[in-house]
């Protein structure tokens, strides 16, 4: 078998075997992003009062299409987004490869939305949050089962939906109101 | 008096009473009604407002989170209620997002919209808009609508059973009205006609009313019949009465009287003739006013004419027919006839003149006691300003002798400043003769060590001289002070830990240091010694260790020793230690040189003397309080700077490379002593100087006036005729480029200061030829 053929045979099978970046419509992206935002500014420990600038990071496969089109998406949405729900403090956002999760500034990240793809070591980059006390959150609900604090998604009536892990809540430092917690559909240990 | 026939029957009142009471629940009624009604409304209003903004609370947070499935089960709860009508959600920007009921209510919720009210109570609906909200900003707004049919319907209700309740209560008002009108009037008037048909004496009167009536009615019907039997009873038994009454007026031992009210004697007994000396036939024949005074006759006319009542114990003296004066009390009643039109006064006489005789004594009596009273009074009186006075004088001996007794220890202080500053300036002046030559044995000796040796002993023992002279200059006040501004605070937060070790660690030292205390002019070094004297003082009087308080404080008060002395502002330095104490008969001396009470050896006695000096020298006051086995307070006054000290203009320092090197000059020596004349001209020539010599002001003016350059003199304070300060002056109005050296041991700091503008440098005695040396050196730099 030539090197040709066999490359394209890994490469069929690492697409079959990682869930692909699901194609969903702008708005509904816009709508997760929205609520993902909005729950990690509802984060108890998140302390708008003492810091100038709300730092998050967006974390994608740059071997996958889906995902650089997804984070550049995230990008516009978040640097173009007219009203956030940060008490009127600036948002500065950092577009970061599955590659530079090692050199990433972690300790000044607050939040981390994780785009899926194959390249993305979730292990390390949950040690990193866990370690600075970073949000990780994604918009696809497949990520809660791997460890992701928040991730937000669309059922089939194209409603979205809300998914913790409480695990993780715990180690990255999170915590949140009852009146949240009772809109959270979907919680895992 | 009113007509019978115009007065109300009780039938009318009973009827008037029972349509008062109707009226007023009716009022009563009515106000039920509306305060009711009111109430249900706003209950229902209450209510469901509160259900409104309970379900918005809860759908403010899915409404931000947009979990629609979440805020429609909420909404769907509200909407179970039997009185919503209608819901109605929309967003921010007024997109529907949650209807209920909405079809039939279109134009009602329009109007309401329009009418942008946050709430619309009308017949039969009550609107109510809410803004949801979450974070503090809006989520969307919800309108409810409750139907008020099940509201309405219990208001109705009411109304149909209060009217019953009011129809109910007319009728039992009309028929108690009726039952009371029957059972009272009805008695009465039939007691009235039998009352109209009694007749006195006739044994008529039975009104046959038991068993009919109401208890009250039948007693007063029975206490009627036993009245009017009691008047029969009275009025037949009246002859009887008449005649004990007479018996008893004849026959009483008090005398008694009648007469008209025109005072007309009518009736008498015998004792009245018995106590008037006279007869009855002749009492019968005259007044009251001729038996009394006639000023009492028409005093009693006048009581009885205003109060138009009996007279009891109206006391007055009367005379008898042979001239006897006695003391009575008349007891007067007025009679009156069945139309109480006044007859006849009745008149007791009671004698009372052994009673007034008895009183007389008794007053008499009281006022000798009340004299004698008074004497003593006036006695003690005396008494006491004669001790008042004897006080004040003690007092004022008292003051007189602390003052004298501290007069003769100021007097005794100055003359030992006096004394002991003289001294210190002929020693110094020895000392001044004795130290430079001592140098100049030294530099003539060359090597020989035996005479290098002798002359380190010598050398030891002058500066012991010295420094003792320096004590003693400070206690006489002549030494320099190098005033300068000084927090006390500071530094005493310095110098107490380095106290500290040598109080050793039996004697703790604690500070307590005022706030705001105001600087200070203080010569920091002598303030220095001040303290440590006293910390020493303190470390002896404590050998089994105790407490060491330094205080400061900012205070206002005399120091003369006058309680209404001026009083000023002082910063005060307190030192507290907690030792033995000194006592009465050693705290005069604790200031004089020398005095101590331990073991004589170097140094000791001079403490609290040097102390003394140096609180002088700041024009500062020290004032010591102790008592044996407590412990002794020293207070260190001192002035608090005045502004312009702060403002003292720092003199610039010159870099030391521009200074040139000392120049060869010409020097003026003036001095009346010799020895310390030629002394000071070896050094100086032995330096490098031309050196002229002047045995007092006048010879130095002639030196100078010849025309000889002369670049610094060395002048001499204390000098016959001319003493230094004038010869200074003379000198600067000749030649005012001639720089000055003022040398002394014994130097009046006030004539230094006012010729300190014409000073360059001042030389206290004794000197070495280091000292002479480095203040040349600096002057001619200059």
């Amino acid at each position: 078998m030539n090197r040709r053929l066999k490359a394209f045979i890994y490469i069929s099978i690492a697409l079959l075997g990682f869930a692909p970046v699901q194609a969903q419509t702008p708005r509904a992206e816009a709508l997760k992003l929205e609520i993902l935002l909005k729950l990690f500014s509802q984060n108890k420990n998140l302390a708008l009062s003492e810091i100038d600038t709300v730092n998050l990071a967006i974390f994608y496969d740059p071997a996958n299409a889906a995902a650089v089109e997804k984070a550049e998406q995230y990008e516009n949405l978040i640097t173009s987004a007219t009203k956030m729900p940060f008490k009127g403090k600036p948002v500065r956002v950092n577009t970061l490869s599955a590659e530079e999760v090692a050199s990433a500034n972690w300790d000044t990240f607050r939040g981390v939305v994780v785009i899926p793809g194959e390249r993305i070591n979730l292990s390390s980059m949950l040690q990193h949050c866990a370690e600075n006390q970073t949000l990780s959150m994604a918009a696809d609900s497949t990520m809660s089962g791997q460890g992701i604090s928040i991730a937000v998604d669309m059922n089939d009536e194209q409603q979205p939906e809300i998914w913790f892990n409480a695990t993780s809540l715990n180690n990255e430092g999170a915590s949140y109101e009852r009146e949240i917690l009772q809109l959270v559909q979907h919680l895992r240990f | 008096m009113a007509s019978d026939k115009t007065r109300t029957t009780i039938a009318a009142k009973m009827w008037i009473l029972a349509i008062t009471v109707f009226l007023l629940m009716a009022g009563l009624a009515a106000f039920t009604w509306y305060s009711t009604t009111t109430l249900l409304k706003d209950d229902f209003v209450r209510k469901s407002s509160e259900k409104v903004l309970s379900v918005s609370d809860k759908i403010a947070a899915p409404l931000w989170l947009h979990q629609d499935s979440y805020r429609d089960r909420i909404l769907q709860t509200l909407e179970n209620e039997p009185s919503v009508s209608f819901l109605y959600l929309t967003d921010p920007d007024g997109n529907h997002l949650y209807g209920f009921r909405e079809a039939p209510f279109d134009s009602l919720l329009n109007a309401f919209q329009n009418h942008h009210a946050s709430r619309q109570l009308t017949t039969n609906q009550f609107l109510l808009r809410h803004v949801v909200q979450y974070n503090e900003e809006p989520q969307g707004t919800l309108i409810a609508g409750f139907n008020m049919q099940q509201l309405n319907q219990q208001i109705a209700t009411t109304e149909k059973y209060l009217m019953y309740a009011l129809g109910g209560l007319a009728l039992l008002v009309a028929l108690l009205a009726s039952i009371l009108a029957r059972s009272i009037a009805h008695p009465i008037r039939s007691v009235y006609k039998k009352i109209r048909s009694y007749k006195l004496a006739e044994n008529t009167f039975d009104l046959r009313l038991k068993g009919r009536g109401s208890r009250e009615l039948v007693r007063l019907v029975q206490y009627f019949n036993t009245l009017a039997q009691e008047v029969d009873h009275r009025f037949q038994n009246s002859n009887v009465s008449t005649l004990i009454s007479e018996t008893y007026f004849d026959e009483s031992p008090i005398p008694i009287l009648v007469s008209l009210p025109n005072g007309d004697i009518e009736k008498a007994n015998q004792s009245a003739a018995d106590f008037f000396e006279i007869t009855i036939e002749t009492l019968l024949k005259s007044n009251l006013e001729s038996l009394l005074d006639g000023g009492d006759f028409h005093n009693i006319e006048k009581q009885i004419n205003k109060s138009d009542k009996d007279i009891n114990g109206y006391v007055t003296a009367l005379l008898t027919e042979r001239g006897q004066r006695r003391f009575v009390e008349l007891n007067i009643t007025l009679l009156r006839d069945s139309e109480n039109i006044l007859t006849h006064f009745m008149i007791t006489i009671v004698n009372i003149s052994e009673q007034v005789h008895a009183q007389q004594k008794i007053a008499e009596a009281q006022t000798r006691t009340t004299d004698a009273n008074q004497q003593l009074q006036e006695s003690e009186k005396r008494l006491r300003a004669a001790l008042e006075k004897s006080k004040a004088e003690l007092a004022s001996m008292n003051h007189k002798f602390d003052s004298q007794q501290k007069l003769f220890q100021q007097q005794k202080l100055k003359s030992l400043e006096t004394l002991i500053g003289g001294f210190a300036h002929e020693y110094n002046n020895i000392l001044g003769i004795m130290n430079p030559n001592l140098d100049l044995l030294k530099t003539a000796s060359g090597n020989d060590e035996n005479v290098q040796k002798r002359a380190a002993v010598l050398q030891q023992a002058v500066d012991r001289a010295a420094s003792l002279t320096r004590q003693l200059l400070i206690f006489s006040r002549n030494d320099n002070f190098e005033l300068a501004p000084l927090s006390p605070n500071s530094l005493i937060k310095r110098l107490v830990p380095m106290l500290q070790k040598a109080l050793g660690s039996n004697i703790n030292a604690r500070l307590e240091l005022g706030i705001g205390i105001p600087d200070i002019s203080a010569d920091e070094v002598k303030l220095c010694q001040v303290l440590v004297n006293l910390a020493a003082n303190a470390r002896d009087a404590m050998p089994d260790g105790g407490e060491l308080v330094f205080r400061t404080d900012f205070t206002e008060q005399s120091l003369t020793g006058h309680e209404n002395g001026h009083r000023e502002k002082y910063v005060r330095i307190t030192i507290v230690d907690s030792g033995c104490g000194i006592s009465k008969e050693n705290l005069n001396h604790i200031f004089d040189p020398f005095f101590t009470t331990h073991d004589v050896g170097d140094w000791k006695g001079l403490g609290l003397s040097v102390a003394h000096g140096i609180m002088k020298g700041h024009e500062g006051e020290i004032r010591i309080e102790s008592e044996e086995r407590i412990g002794t307070t020293v207070h260190l006054y001192f002035k608090p700077l005045a502004a312009d000290v702060n403002s003292q203009e720092i003199p610039e320092v010159k870099d030391p490379s521009e200074i040139p090197a000392p120049p060869n000059g010409n020097i003026l020596v003036v001095d009346d002593e010799e020895m310390i004349r030629e002394s000071l001209g070896e050094i100086l020539k032995f330096l490098g100087y031309n050196v002229y010599f002047a045995d007092g002001g006048e010879d130095a003016l002639k030196i100078v006036r010849n025309g000889e350059t002369i670049h610094v003199a060395i002048i001499d304070f204390e000098m016959p005729k001319m003493d230094g300060i004038e010869t200074i002056k003379a000198i600067k109005e000749i030649d005012e480029n001639i720089k000055i050296i003022l040398s002394s041991g014994f130097a009046n700091q006030e004539k230094v200061a006012d010729a300190s503008d014409s000073i360059q440098a001042f030389l206290p005695k004794p000197f070495q030829i280091d000292d002479l040396s480095d203040t040349m050196s600096e002057i001619l730099r200059n």
